[in-house]
């Protein structure tokens, strides 16, 4: 087997555990099956208040329940059911942890209930644009050197050594912001300012 | 975060930059596998399997390895493997064939770490790791000594904890689940209902919550935690009643 993998040990020598906001610290819980495209009724949300944005936690299909995490300090936890707007989703099943949601609910007695449960879409930088699953894996059937890219796990280096996506070098954005305020540029950028660069983290923030 | 490191690269000058922005969960969705680094496969508690034939295994292997070779994954079912799916399994082989099977049954099996090793044992040998020879192979069950978070607690202990006066054993299911069985004194507050019934929980006593799995215990904890709990413990486990007859899993 070729050997691709470079493992960036010698840099990563601080291990962020703290999580990164909006990048997931646990891998998906609910993995999702074939998404099933759904008309999404017109707003049905004129009489609702109340609106939060946060991090899903956990999604349980048993319960209909999914927790979401609005800061470090506070979790919500609400009920989805037939008449839940899923936007930007198929369905619950298509919310993973560490994804990010908008969330419109009422208060129902001692429950929350969704009533539109909507996943956040990237806002990418001017002068970046967005690169696909497909693309990034046609990308990985070759290598870096091959087909001149450089991709970066941007996440905390603890999360890049358990699992990450072949040919990925670690550049957590806590180092980078770092090397940035004192004038430093990563070792990691490339001389070339026209090589493709791809940088990925634990989903939308 | 990946969008800031992005405008990071356009302020320095870089013209072709992509953002994957769905990241590892978008990645696990797309069903595609994730590597372990030689770090992790060193140093963390790991079960590390070589899928690779048994006569390659003995002339040289990763330390702490077990031979499960590829042609023998037919013969292992979900219960050959650790109970707790969290387990962060880590395969390596020179066939990545062997390796694409052995992840997808690891899904299948629900298991929800699994990952691989990059180049395998020559990969680990260019790194300057040393290798181990001889036979290892894995046991007809698998286990896995899962290390508990602080704020867990583990099942023998939990069960103690089930006739131990003075402690309370909170249920985080719903309310017909805890109608149709639970454990003799328990509380119930569904995780859903945490939020405002936080109330009903005891600051003044340990506390034990459970559910039927884990995770809207899990959830339950988190809320009772954010609203200055410091008495709660948390059981990651299986828990099934026939009645109040309960079986406890890992």
């Amino acid at each position: 087997m070729k050997i691709r993998t470079r493992v960036a040990a010698s840099l990563v020598t601080l291990i962020t555990v703290s999580m990164l906001a909006g990048c997931s610290k646990t891998r998906p819980l609910v993995k999702s099956e074939t998404p099933v495209p759904q008309a999404v009724p017109a707003e049905a949300t004129k009489n609702d208040a109340n609106k939060v944005r946060g991090t899903v936690n956990t999604v349980v299909g048993k319960s209909n329940t999914i927790s979401i995490k609005i800061s470090d300090k506070e979790m919500m936890v609400f009920k989805f059911d037939k008449e839940t707007v899923f936007k930007n989703a198929s369905g619950y099943k298509d919310l993973s942890a560490g994804e990010k949601v908008d969330v419109v609910f009422k208060a129902v007695g001692a429950e929350n209930i969704a009533t539109v449960l909507s996943k956040v879409l990237a806002e990418l930088p001017k002068g970046t644009s967005e690169i696909k699953v497909d693309e990034l894996k046609a990308l990985l059937s070759k290598s870096p050197e091959d087909d001149n890219y450089l991709l970066f796990d941007t996440r905390p280096a603890g999360r890049f050594h358990q699992a990450t996506i072949l040919n990925s070098l670690s550049l957590p954005i806590t180092e980078m912001e770092k090397m940035d305020k004192e004038g430093k540029v990563s070792p990691y950028m490339p001389n070339d300012k026209n090589k493709m660069l791809i940088f990925w983290c634990g989903g939308i923030t | 975060m990946s969008p800031k490191a992005a405008g990071l690269a356009v302020k320095y000058g870089y013209t072709n930059i992509k953002v994957f922005s769905g990241g590892d969960p978008e990645w696990a969705k797309a069903d595609q596998p994730f590597v372990s680094s030689a770090k992790f496969v060193k140093e963390d508690h790991i079960l590390l399997l070589d899928l690779r034939a048994t006569d390659k295994f003995a002339a040289g292997h990763i330390p702490r390895a077990l031979n499960l070779p590829a042609a023998n994954l037919d013969n292992y079912q979900a219960a050959n493997f650790p109970d707790y799916k969290g387990t962060p399994i880590v395969f390596y082989s020179d066939n990545m064939d062997d390796i694409a099977k052995a992840l997808e049954l690891m899904w299948d099996y629900g298991y929800t770490k699994g990952t691989y090793f990059h180049g395998g044992v020559a990969k680990w040998q260019k790194l300057g790791n040393p290798v181990e020879t001889g036979l290892k192979p894995a046991p007809a069950k698998l286990t896995y000594i899962r290390k508990l978070a602080p704020h867990e607690i583990n099942i023998p202990d939990f069960v103690k904890m089930l006739t131990t006066p003075g402690v309370v054993i909170l249920d985080a299911r719903s309310s017909d689940e805890f109608a149709s069985g639970k454990f003799k004194g328990a509380i119930n507050v569904p995780s859903e209902n945490m939020e405002k019934r936080f109330n009903e929980v005891p600051k003044d006593k340990p506390v034990y919550v459970h559910c039927a799995t884990g995770m809207r215990a899990e959830m339950a904890y988190d809320i009772l935690k954010a609203k200055g709990y410091t008495n709660v413990k948390l059981l990651k486990a299986n828990v099934n009643f026939t009645g109040d007859e309960y079986k406890i899993t890992d």
